[in-house]
């Protein structure tokens, strides 16, 4: 057999050209499409496309299929009443499975698809990477994702519907302040929920003078949390503040009757979470968060007995939370037609008493230097108390 | 608000109880990490095959047990229901994986491959039958704790200590005593041997995933009265199984049952005294390890593990 | 696995027959970069479509080497997103402050030192062991992504990277253009490595490791060299999928990717030259087109990988094999009935 030493020499030869060429080129930041893009059909009768982008399978799963639910619902509701001025809205829910490469390949297929606007997702490390699809594609951009990081990013075309992190942690800052709270101890957990909130939280702590007790981390999944608790009731803090998202509460609640905790444990909305109360039934005791729904306000309940059946018995605020999207963007759809640049024009200055989430009286409210439209002020303090939360009146 | 109740723990006694406490818990973990490695270690011996689903087919028993306790049916009820859910799930399996080795004796890497098909299917197929919400067992002994000094163990864990205990028993008495299990040690120490005794591989084969199947099950159902369980929990669960079966060595079931809790207390330890990153590094660095410096295990049997 | 090895011994054919034809390691490449023109210059696909065929060649690109280590050693790896990652935040960090040559280099050769290194601490391990070892360092692969801030910015990812241009094709299709290349270069090196020396070396491995140990060879060296392979042409991989992105996240190298990129050369066919565009088509752009079944759409992608490693174990490459000799034995049974009705002997 003959020994291919030309060819190796030759590949050796090539390759090295080809290192040599690529040191010698930069990088390119411009990832406009060019004039490839479509605008959204404009026929009276043609049916509105608008791209869901949710995480439907992967650990977010649950709050997305609710949210999901939430959304079906109340588009066969508005198409039951002659849609948006005759024309039917389809909804395109697509799943992207947490993963910022997916998320950022469906930006092209809503826009392949035609969709006039795009409402998703929850995972904050998508949304910041759909931003430059987003901006090439230019297609409006609803999101529910709560980092503030995607508002430093200051792109024309997403808005957030919040509280962002950000306003939460306002928001308990200003709990801590007239409640004289002063050593909390500040868990997060390590994904990217918790891993992008921390360097916020610290920030707003040390802005507001405040030292905190103890700074630690903990699993999504742990089985048990008894030895974070442990070391935040040792370390003398006067709170416990725990970010995460939604079930965990629950293995929170029972850690701290398993050490004994006794010091308040401080949320975020999504402890509303019904899980929560399921998997910790009386153990969830204790426990305060902002919540963006106030159950009191006259249009949740007229939603919340519309759609008790379908969600057994209890809606969850995810579910209203997409009620409100949708109903901001077909409310947009009515005014402007089925045109990407122009409901992105309404969203800027689109404001609102009447969404379901926020305070009695508050104001939901995007303007062109603001695109998260629940500030941190707007939301519901709740505490749990014996497997149930409801609202308490703060000072 | 609440006034801020301070307890200082000080002094040796404290520092014991605490210990105390964190040993305990590692030990209820690492009972389920036991009897998950047991459904490896069990599937290993009888087929050769490393079994990626076991984690699934524990979230089979889990979420089957949920269900049919929350329609009001009673514990007892809700563990039979996953064992018969997941014996039927280990028959099915047991079948697929016969047929190929009934053709031409299969090629062990892509087979190996086979059960990680499984798995995806199975961990997207449970998440379409039983929703996506977390879901959890009421104990039998709900709100029972075990004081140790300040602290509370859910009573949960020690039955589950129990449980684990009482399977292995289960598993050593089915293969000391009985022919079936007489069939089964016999095909793990050697196919050939085996086949010219009389014993029928195949049907061996489809018997071990049917123990993997329902060990795997019952586990599941113990670990759901501590643990949110939803689809996803499979990983977890099967990466500490492996964890598991491979520190206490793959060709003796005995050495699960000590390397489990190890690993649990372990874990549970790193977490209390030192830092979250470290207690979710234990599992994968424990397999690694036990694998550079003592590949068998730590209770490798003289028998040498059935190769293929 | 045996009975192969038997065959080899017993019809000692000429070595014509049973190594492969040379001029495949010029001809595949070729018809890769034709394809690759063509697709840009004719077909122009629109942005979606795109974006899924440039996945498509980043997979099968970063699963050459992989196709080599299953394919040619048999040895199951399911930590090669860990190499994605290592090209993907090499890439991240490096390529503009120091330009992409330097940031695609290093990205590849971190990896393949990582690979070596961990090939010599576990690859004396026998097959099994080691596959359930690479899913241990795959698990702690997530766990040092998400804790060295300092490189990999945890879970807030790095965002906002730049691509490597191509004058007159945008974002995407340079991307693309980059990746058919480098895809061109890796199935060069394969079928090279395939006809070479050290390329039987590792075949005779697989099918008779006692045997090839008898002649000399060392095991476990051939399958740290395939290891290495499989890591550099993943971190290849993983520096295009950033691009692509635009942003390098831990949730882009989990152990979902490194499945996927294990499952494309079985699907493919493991060993077989075209086994990784096949399989990425497969795996990547088929789901990508079947999201009309929704929830049952990962479903029926496992049940594939089931089926597809229990019953025909050769991947596409075995498909194409069973229709191949149906047609002939279709053939030459037409043929005999023809030729008897005549009343020649058949």
């Amino acid at each position: 057999m003959r020994h291919p030493r030309t060819g190796r020499s030759l590949a050796l030869v090539l390759s090295l050209l080809a290192v040599l060429a690529l040191a010698a080129c930069g990088t390119s930041d411009d990832r406009s499409e060019g004039a490839t893009t479509t605008t959204a059909a404009k026929g009276a009768g043609e049916p509105i496309v608008i791209g869901v982008d949710l995480p439907l399978s992967g650990p977010s799963a649950g709050a997305a299929e609710r949210m999901k639910k939430a959304f079906e619902l109340l588009a066969a509701e508005i198409n039951a009443n002659d849609g948006v001025n005759g024309s039917e809205i389809v909804l395109d829910i697509q799943d992207d499975g947490g993963d910022p490469t997916t998320g950022v390949a469906l930006i092209d297929r809503f826009n392949q698809a035609g969709a006039v606007a795009i409402i998703g997702t929850y995972n904050t490390p998508v949304v910041l990477a759909q931003s430059d699809a987003i901006l090439a594609a230019k297609i409006p951009q609803l999101a529910f994702a709560i980092g503030s990081s995607i508002g430093e990013k200051q792109n024309p075309w997403v808005f957030q519907t919040g509280p962002t992190d950000k306003g939460q942690i306002d928001g308990l800052i200003e709990y801590f302040k007239a409640n004289k709270i002063t050593k909390p101890a500040i868990l997060t957990d390590t994904s990217a929920f918790g891993t992008g909130a921390k360097p916020v939280l610290e920030a707003a702590f040390a802005e507001a003078g405040i030292t905190p007790a103890l700074n630690d981390t903990f699993a999504v999944d742990a089985t048990d949390v008894s030895p974070v608790l442990l070391k935040a009731k040792q370390s003398g803090a006067d709170a416990v503040v725990v970010w995460t998202v939604g079930p965990p509460y629950a293995v929170f609640a029972t850690g701290a009757q398993q050490v004994d905790l006794g010091i308040p444990i401080f949320g975020t909305a999504s402890a509303a979470d019904p899980n929560v109360a399921k998997l910790a039934g009386a153990a969830a005791n204790n426990i305060f968060f902002q919540n963006s729904i106030d159950p009191q306000k006259p249009a949740v309940v007229e939603v919340s007995n519309a759609w008790a059946d379908e969600f057994d018995g209890t809606v969850p605020a995810e579910a209203f939370s997409a009620h409100d999207i949708l109903t901001i963007i077909v409310d947009g759809l009515k005014k402007v037609g089925n045109d990407r640049e122009a409901l992105r024009d309404y969203l800027d200055t689109y404001t609102s008493t009447s969404l379901l989430a926020g305070r009695q009286g508050g104001t939901f409210e995007f303007t062109p230097t603001n695109h998260v439209g629940l500030g941190g002020g707007n939301t519901v303090w709740n505490k749990y108390v014996n497997g149930e939360f409801t609202v308490i009146t703060v000072k | 608000m609440e006034q801020v109740r301070e307890r200082r723990v000080h002094g040796d006694h404290g520092q014991v109880t605490e210990l105390a406490y964190f040993v305990v818990i590692g030990l209820g973990i690492g009972a389920v990490y036991a009897l998950s490695g047991l459904g490896i270690v069990t599937l290993f011996t009888g087929s050769g095959l490393l079994n990626f689903a076991q984690g699934d087919l524990m979230v089979l028993g889990a979420l089957t047990a949920a269900g049919v306790a929350g329609s009001g049916h009673g514990y007892v009820a809700a563990l039979g229901a996953a064992i018969a859910v997941t014996g039927i799930a280990g028959l099915l399996l047991g079948g697929l994986f016969a047929l190929p080795l009934r053709q031409r004796g299969f090629d062990i890497d892509v087979v190996v491959i086979g059960t990680l098909g499984v798995a995806i299917t199975m961990t997207n197929l449970l998440g379409i039958w039983f929703g996506r919400e977390p879901e959890r067992i009421e104990s039998p002994v709900a709100s029972a704790t075990i004081p140790i000094g300040n602290f509370f163990a859910p009573m949960h864990y020690a039955l589950m200590l129990v449980g684990a205990v009482v399977v292995f028993f289960g598993m050593r008495l089915l293969m000391r005593r009985t022919d079936l299990g007489l069939q089964l040690r016999a095909v793990a120490a050697g196919v050939s041997a085996a086949r010219d005794s009389g014993v029928r591989i195949v049907r061996m084969l489809i018997v071990s995933w049917l123990i993997a199947a329902v060990v795997g099950g019952a586990a599941g159902v113990l670990v759901a009265s501590v643990v949110p369980v939803v689809p996803e929990s499979a990983t977890m669960l099967g990466v500490n199984g492996f964890s598991a079966a491979i520190l206490g060595g793959l060709a003796n079931p005995f050495g699960v049952l000590i390397g489990g809790p190890i690993l649990g207390v372990t874990e549970s330890l790193s977490g209390a005294y030192l830092n979250e990153t470290v207690r979710q590094a234990v599992a994968p660095v424990v397999l690694l390890a036990t694998l550079l410096l003592r590949p068998r295990g730590l209770f490798a049997s003289r028998a040498k593990a059935r190769t293929v | 696995m045996t009975a192969t090895a038997l065959s080899l011994v017993d019809s000692a054919r000429p070595a014509r027959a049973v190594i492969p034809a040379r001029h495949w390691r010029w001809t595949q490449p070729a018809l890769v970069i034709v394809a690759g023109v063509l697709m840009l210059g004719v077909v122009r696909p629109a942005v979606f479509d795109l974006r899924v065929f440039t996945l498509v060649v980043i997979y099968a690109l970063a699963a050459v080497g992989l196709n080599v280590l299953v394919g040619f050693t048999g040895v199951v790896s399911i930590a090669n997103a860990m190499f994605l990652a290592v090209g993907g935040y090499a890439w991240a960090r490096l390529a503009d402050a120091y330009g992409p040559g330097i940031a695609l280099v290093s990205g590849l050769v971190i990896a393949v030192v990582l690979a070596l290194v961990l090939g010599l601490l576990l690859l004396r391990l026998e097959a099994y062991y080691f596959a359930v070892a690479t899913l241990a360092v795959g698990s702690f692969a997530t766990v040092v992504m998400r804790n060295w801030t300092s490189v990999t910015n945890s879970d807030a990812g790095i965002i906002g990277l730049g691509y490597l241009p191509v004058p007159g094709l945008t974002a995407v299709q340079s991307v693309f253009f980059l990746g058919i290349i480098l895809l061109a270069f890796a199935l060069y090196f394969q079928e090279t490595l395939r006809t070479s020396s050290v390329g039987l070396a590792l075949l005779s491995t697989r099918f008779d490791a006692p045997g090839s140990q008898a002649l000399g060879i060392g095991i476990a060296q051939s399958r740290i060299i395939a290891f290495a392979f499989s890591a550099a042409t993943a971190a290849l991989g993983g520096a295009l999928m950033v691009q692509l992105t635009g942003g390098a996240f831990p949730d882009q190298f989990s152990i979902t990717h490194s499945i996927s990129l294990l499952v494309i050369p079985i699907i493919g066919g493991r060993g077989w030259r075209w086994a990784t565009i096949v399989g990425a088509l497969v795996v990547i752009a088929l789901p990508e087109y079947f999201r009309f079944l929704d929830e049952y759409r990962l479903v029926a992608y496992g049940v594939l990988v089931t089926l597809v490693a229990l019953f025909v174990p050769g991947g596409a490459r075995q498909l194409v094999t069973w229709m191949d000799t149906a047609w002939r034995r279709g053939v030459s049974h037409l043929r005999r009935k023809t030729t008897s009705t005549s009343g020649a002997p058949a």
